[in-house]
């Protein structure tokens, strides 16, 4: 291969490659152009310019129609058209003057640098002079000097004035004929400004409406290299440094990118154009400048997590909603699961989970409607009772005692329902622990039916004796049946029973769950003992729910006959299994063996009796279910909760959720896996076979999870998907949270105890609550016919009171004491506000929660001082007179003219009940109040002469005209001054026994 | 074709693909006549041709497409920081069969004779800087480039999680380059494989101009002269080091378990490991007794294979089946390249005797953080 070249390499064919390689380099270097120049959000960025283009567009074109069709334009627009006009004639005038101004600004110009010059020869001979002072050889030479150099100066200064003065002069004219022009001009910019800034916006994005250097420049300053100055496309961010991302090592301020695509999220306008423009759904709420939530102070992902610094579809780690919009993300974006990013973005349905971090102390959060449903059923489900989560710490037990379980029911009954709950309540909160998919097997059952049996045994062993308190009275069905509709029960319980097929949990339907659906009692409890839980259920269990309705001997036998008519009869035909001795020793065997060798144990069964091998295998089985967590149980009053505690299990990293064999059926998220584990919670003991069966993991007994079945709807498991989501250990500054005031901690933990004790159940406040409206409904129908039932304002009149403005309304004091003490207000009312045991310090928080949410603070006041010697009492007096509050009220004793149907509060409670400011709102407006309430605007003299007033009204209530709030001062007064008597229930009693309601049906509505 | 998964699946075990590695590898590279009449009689020079690299090539992008196909290979092959390492098997595949292929035929040019392919006769043995050489390196240069930008648009660069201390990813993988030596930990305590048997490559590599001093077949690819030589250095480069990447890279999955290539990277997947030591084998398995107290006596049987293996095999060596290499290598230089290389084999050794009776270490004095 020698070669006799002087070169190893042809010459000629390396300049070839040489070229070629440049060209492929070129070539490269402008893809690396086209390819930053291709990112996806300019295109983006693009595209919305386009849509901001057409919106700024139309919003201007808007304008000009609204502001040609505004006549005060129109006419100024004449106007000034017509000035201008007339300005014509005197154009030649105005020619001149600045003509005339024009030689004048020269010379003010000349003159002031004549004088600006001296002036400045004249200071330094200032310091010339005053140095010569200094010293002994003083020079008179520079103060001569200095002195007539002074006079020059003054002499320039005064010809510079008249300069001036001839200016101003000049210009005064001028003004003086433009004067009005100028005035209408100002006018029509201020009418044109909203205009102008449209116009501006305009100019800003569109090129059409740019002038010729602007659009230049537009095109300039995106260009490839010079990009880097201020280019118009480019990436737009958040940066909130007191919000932090946990990297670990350290926290980074949160950078959100997400405007960069997200363009329109926080201008109105853009709600129905596609994504990624739309504006923000709840743009009052979040994002909006002047939202409580504004986009510069929380970003994007502080609430909907995501990588907030990446740019592009998939680095931004979004998350599809559901499989269909995976595979059309798949299929637009190339969309694929970000794993690097431990928190990715909320799927739409989880998205509230990310205000629980901040709104926690809260319930219900207004507008995070899943979340509340979460806390909710969170709450009705007792997960805190296993799960330990600190904001559930002081929580009682969500299960009633078991204390004294031997009073209230059989052992028989007690062995079907643990095994089988839902077969005697179809919507029982009770979960299943039994027949799931990991304990199902024929052995499985044959074990769990000797569980369930040595737990029945140790429950009953344990129970303690309950004095029931027997009533010898017999009752009536009838009447039992009136009173559960309308006493109060509904507001907490329900008796539904068959399942509802459009069963739609939300907060509200959960209020009337929350005591037991009171369906098959009779399969359940005796007569004495519901009769005795009726009357105290405080003596039952200390920390019940369950109030006292102050129902008497006879009510009680009445409600008691009516519940235990109602019987399961499938549910007591289930047969109850035998004791298995066998089984009952591998059960107790698993559990000795935790502690002793197998050749202990077997020695230990051995020396066992049944009763001691059930009562010992029931108690470690209670524990290992975890019964007590809901339960009071004798014996495990100090047990730790069984489950993990779910404090910060929404920042649990991903790898350490188990998805077992289950890594092709379900998303590998953490939401994905949280909603199947509450759906089916053994579904991690199983493995999935490809025909869609599955095959149980091969556990030992005490290997098998635990978890129960709640039965819970696909909403019910969203929502406590997105509570636990939200349980993340972030750390908020103070800054980002609410502040902390007295009434906003009054409020929120009242909030709390208004939920906890289900007042919305009964009372509405603020349009929210009043679940038992449809029981009073079926009441009314019952006694009234249907025709009243519908008629919703009948329907509120006898539900208990709507409470908005409750803490404006009533004396502090006489509300606490009538919390304590119940009284009658409302005598129409059959329903019963119950006696609660509450504290001293829980009714206070209730109050000052009513006063907070009307921005008052339990402050002592003045008494009301009126003197019944007064115009202002007197014109009261007469006032109540023409009103007839008495067709409605009672007045002591009394009673109303009208029917016990419209019967009204006893006017004599007023003054240790209400408050007079509130009165005063209350009389101008009773609907805004209490929107939906029969009390009218009691009715005074406005608008008529005074002398009418006189001759119907009288001297007093005339003395008042023009004056309305004085004249309601005056029935205030009046009401202060009525005495009698405070306790009417008797009267009440007595009217409506033997005159009922007076409620009126159909026919005889014509006649009136 | 699941069949032929699961064969691929099988044979990409490591007892299986290391043993048949080792096994081949004397033929295709044969160090000695022996290895070289049967190297001939199968056929294997035939591997050095211009076909053969066509038919491997095409095979092994066959392979690839084939493999493609199947989402747990893919997966693996086609993570960015992978694809190096893909890139990698047919670079060295090729390069090695150009360097025999070259060889070879310079073996058949001497045999015949003639000068070796690379021979100029003077003045051609020269060339000018200007512009055979630096004209050359700016073409490459400026190609190169362009091919490293299209590889980082196409490819962008693999950015994972954010570091984690409470939270290491799982397979934690070294780079690519040092999976080699993250293969060894497996095998040898942390210090040996981390640092001992690194250094000892280091020193090796610095050894070897001192140790091969034959000038013969200087400046032209040869085997047939160099045989023992090549072939030593091809097991230490090709099995010992870029074998173990490719094993380190491809088959180490969760838990740093073995997954063939179309296998599943299953985190629950679990491998027996009940590991013991030499002393628990002696003391316990054969004399059955406790472990003695002191640890000098209870160690003692590793010590005395290890120094056996370090002091006694090389002498033993030297008077027998390497008489000849002792004779011209002399007693220092004998006593390096024996050393090296024996300390070389310990990993295969090592690997063997954990595959077959369960070693930890034969030497385990945990108490001085003495493991070997």
């Amino acid at each position: 291969m020698s070669e006799s070249q002087e070169r190893h390499y042809n010459i000629l064919k390396l300049n070839r490659l040489f070229a070629i390689s440049t060209f492929i380099f070129t070539a490269v270097w402008l893809l690396v152009f086209v390819d930053d120049y291709q990112r996806p959000w300019k295109t983006y960025q693009k595209e919305f310019r386009k849509l901001e283009i057409e919106k700024v567009r139309s919003d201007l074109n808007d304008l000009s129609v609204q502001l040609e069709n505004n006549p005060d334009y129109n006419r100024l627009t004449e106007k000034l058209l017509s000035a201008e006009k007339r300005l014509d004639s005197r154009r030649d005038e105005l020619d001149k003057i600045n003509v005339e101004l024009e030689t004048l600004n020269t010379e003010l110009y000349r003159n002031n640098q004549l004088y600006q010059f001296s002036k400045a020869d004249l200071d330094v001979l200032k310091y010339d002079y005053e140095k010569s002072q200094f010293g002994h050889d003083k020079s008179s030479d520079l103060k001569k000097k200095y002195f007539a150099l002074n006079d020059i100066v003054n002499k320039y200064f005064l010809i510079r004035e008249k300069s001036e003065i001839r200016i101003d002069k000049k210009k005064k004219v001028q003004q003086e004929i433009t004067k009005v022009i100028g005035r209408m001009k100002g006018s029509l910019i201020s009418m044109t400004r909203e205009k102008n800034l449209v116009e501006r916006k305009l100019s800003k994005v569109d090129p059409e409406a740019m002038s010729f250097a602007n659009k230049v420049g537009n095109v300039v300053r995106d260009l490839p290299v010079l990009d880097f100055i201020d280019p118009y496309y480019e990436v737009k961010q958040v940066v909130i440094n007191d919000l932090e991302e946990d990297l670990v090592y350290m926290g980074m301020p949160k950078v959100d990118r997400c405007v960069t695509c997200h363009l329109g999220i926080d201008k109105k306008g853009f709600e129905d154009v596609p994504q990624p423009y739309t504006t923000h759904p709840k743009l009052d709420l979040m994002v909006g400048p002047s939202s409580s939530h504004p986009i510069s102070e929380f970003g994007c992902t502080s609430c909907h997590a995501g990588r907030g610094r990446g740019t592009g579809f998939n680095s931004s780690s979004h998350s599809p909603n559901d499989e269909t919009t995976a595979h059309r993300w798949e299929e637009e974006h190339g969309w694929e699961p970000m794993h690097h990013w431990e928190n990715p973005m909320f799927p739409k349905r989880y998205t509230e989970a990310g205000c629980f971090k901040c709104h926690s102390g809260n319930m219900p959060l207004k507008e995070a409607e899943t979340l509340s449903l979460g806390l909710s059923v969170f709450e009705k489900s007792g997960c805190y009772a296993c799960h330990n989560v600190t904001r559930w710490n002081d929580a009682p037990k969500p299960g009633p005692s078991l204390y004294k379980l031997a009073s209230k029911t059989s052992k028989d009954w007690t062995y079907k329902w643990i095994m089988d709950p839902s077969s005697f309540r179809h919507n029982t909160w009770m979960p299943h622990f039994f027949k799931k998919g990991n304990n199902s097997s024929p052995d499985d059952i044959k074990k769990t039916e000797q569980e369930v049996l040595a737990m029945t045994e140790y429950l009953f062993s344990k129970s303690e004796s309950y004095e029931i308190t027997s009533v010898n009275n017999s009752g009536d069905y009838d009447r039992g049946r009136l009173l559960v509709n309308s006493l109060g029960c509904k507001g907490c319980h329900q008796i539904q029973p068959n399942p509802d097929p459009d069963y739609d949990p939300t907060i509200q339907a959960l209020r009337t769950e929350q005591g037991p659906n009171l369906i098959s009692l009779g399969s359940k409890v005796n007569e004495d003992w519901l009769v005795s839980w009726l009357k105290n259920p405080y003596s039952y269990h200390e920390e019940t729910k369950m109030p006292d309705l102050r129902v008497s001997d006879q009510e009680a036998m009445d409600i008691a006959t009516y519940l235990l008519a109602d019987k399961n009869n499938a549910f007591d035909s289930m047969n109850t299994a035998q004791v298995n001795d066998d089984a009952l020793n591998e059960i107790s065997a698993d559990f000795l063996s935790q502690l002793l060798r197998k050749s202990q144990v077997n020695e230990k069964i051995s020396n066992m009796t049944t009763k001691e091998k059930l009562i010992y295998s029931g108690e470690k089985l209670i524990g290992y279910y975890g019964c007590y967590s809901c339960h009071n149980i004798a014996g495990f009053e100090d047990r730790k909760p069984i489950g993990i505690a779910l404090n910060i299990e929404g920042s649990k990293l991903i790898s350490k959720f188990d998805f077992g064999f289950w890594h092709d059926e379900i998303p590998h998220t953490k939401w994905d896996w949280l909603y199947n584990k509450i759906n089916k919670p053994e579904i991690f003991d199983l493995i999935p076979n490809e025909e869609g069966s599955v095959t149980v993991k091969e556990l030992n007994p005490l290997e098998k999870s635990r978890m129960p079945h709640f039965g819970l709807t696909d909403k019910e498991i969203n929502g406590l998907v997105t509570l636990i989501m939200g349980l993340v250990k972030d750390e908020i500054p103070a800054s980002k949270l609410p502040e902390k005031t007295p009434e906003y901690l009054a409020e929120t933990h009242g909030e709390r105890f208004v939920h906890t004790n289900n007042c919305l159940g009964c009372h509405k406040i603020d349009e929210d609550g009043g679940a038992i409206w449809a029981s009073t409904a079926v009441w009314l129908e019952e006694i009234a016919g249907p025709e009243n039932s519908e008629d919703i304002s009948l329907v509120q009149s006898f539900s208990p009171p709507l409470l908005n403005t409750q803490g404006k309304k009533v004396q502090p004091d006489w509300l606490l004491n009538w919390f304590q003490n119940i009284s009658m207000i409302r005598p129409h009312l059959q329903v019963r506000m119950p006696s609660y045991d509450f504290t001293h310090e829980e009714w206070n928080s209730v109050i000052s929660y009513f006063q907070s949410k009307d921005g008052l603070s339990l402050k002592y006041e003045n008494p009301h001082n009126f003197s019944k010697a007064t115009n202002s009492y007197k014109a009261g007096e007469k006032i109540q007179e023409e009103g007839a509050c008495i067709n409605c009220h009672f007045y002591g004793e009394m009673k109303p003219r009208q029917d016990a149907l419209t019967w009204a509060p006893n006017l004599v409670l007023t003054k240790k009940r209400l408050r007079p400011e509130w009165l005063i709102d209350w009389f101008n407006n009773p609907q805004t109040v209490m929107p939906g309430t029969k009390m009218p605007s009691p009715y005074i003299p406005v608008d008529e002469p005074v002398s009418d007033v006189k001759e119907y009204w009288g001297n007093e209530v005339a003395s008042f005209v023009g004056d309305t709030t004085g004249m309601l001062y005056g029935l205030i007064d009046w009401m202060w001054g009525l005495e009698g008597k405070e306790d009417i229930s008797s009267i009440v009693k007595e009217h409506l026994d033997n005159e009922g309601y007076g409620f009126i049906s159909d026919d005889e509505d014509d006649e009136w | 074709m699941g069949s032929f998964k699961e064969i691929v699946n099988t044979i990409s075990n490591p007892t299986i693909l290391f043993t048949s590695v080792v096994i081949i590898f004397p033929f295709v590279f044969p160090p000695s006549d022996w290895f070289e009449k049967w190297h001939r009689k199968l056929g294997l020079h035939h591997l050095w041709s211009k076909k053969a690299i066509i038919i491997a090539m095409i095979g092994m992008i066959a392979f690839f497409i084939y493999g493609l196909g199947d989402y747990n290979f893919q997966k693996i092959v086609l993570k960015p920081d992978n694809v190096p390492i893909s890139g990698l098997i047919f670079l060295v595949v090729f390069f090695t069969w150009l360097s025999m292929y070259q060889a070879y035929k310079n073996d058949e040019r001497l045999e015949a004779g003639q000068k070796p392919d690379e021979f100029y006769e003077a003045p051609n043995d020269k060339v000018l800087v200007w512009p055979d050489l630096v004209y050359v390196e700016l073409i490459s240069l400026i190609i190169m480039s362009a091919f490293l930008l299209v590889w980082s648009i196409g490819l962008p660069a693999p950015i994972e999680e954010p570091a984690n201390p409470t939270e290491s990813p799982n397979p934690a993988k070294a780079p690519w380059y040092f999976l080699g030596l993250q293969e060894m930990l497996v095998y040898f305590d942390p210090w040996m494989a981390g640092v001992v048997l690194p250094s000892l490559i280091i020193v090796g590599l610095m050894a070897m101009p001192f140790i091969d001093r034959n000038p013969e077949n200087s400046g032209f690819y040869s085997f047939k002269r160099r045989r023992l030589a090549i072939s030593l250095f091809m097991f230490g480069w090709l099995v010992l080091w870029v074998m173990l990447i490719i094993v380190g890279t491809v088959l180490r999955g969760p838990n740093w378990n073995f997954f063939g290539p179309f296998e599943y990277w299953d985190i629950h997947k679990l491998e027996a490991l009940t590991n013991i030591n030499l002393s628990e084998i002696v003391y316990i398995k054969w004399l059955n007794t406790g472990l003695p107290e002191s640890i000098l006596i209870r160690e003692i049987w590793g010590i005395l294979i290890i120094m056996g293996y370090f002091l006694i095999l090389p002498p033993l060596l030297a008077k027998t089946a390497l008489k000849d290499m002792y004779g011209r290598l002399g007693v220092v230089r004998y006593s390096v390249f024996i050393v090296l290389i024996i300390t070389a084999l310990t990993l295969p050794i090592k690997m063997y005797l954990r595959w077959i009776i369960n070693l930890k270490y034969i030497i385990s004095i945990p108490e001085y953080f003495f493991n070997f």
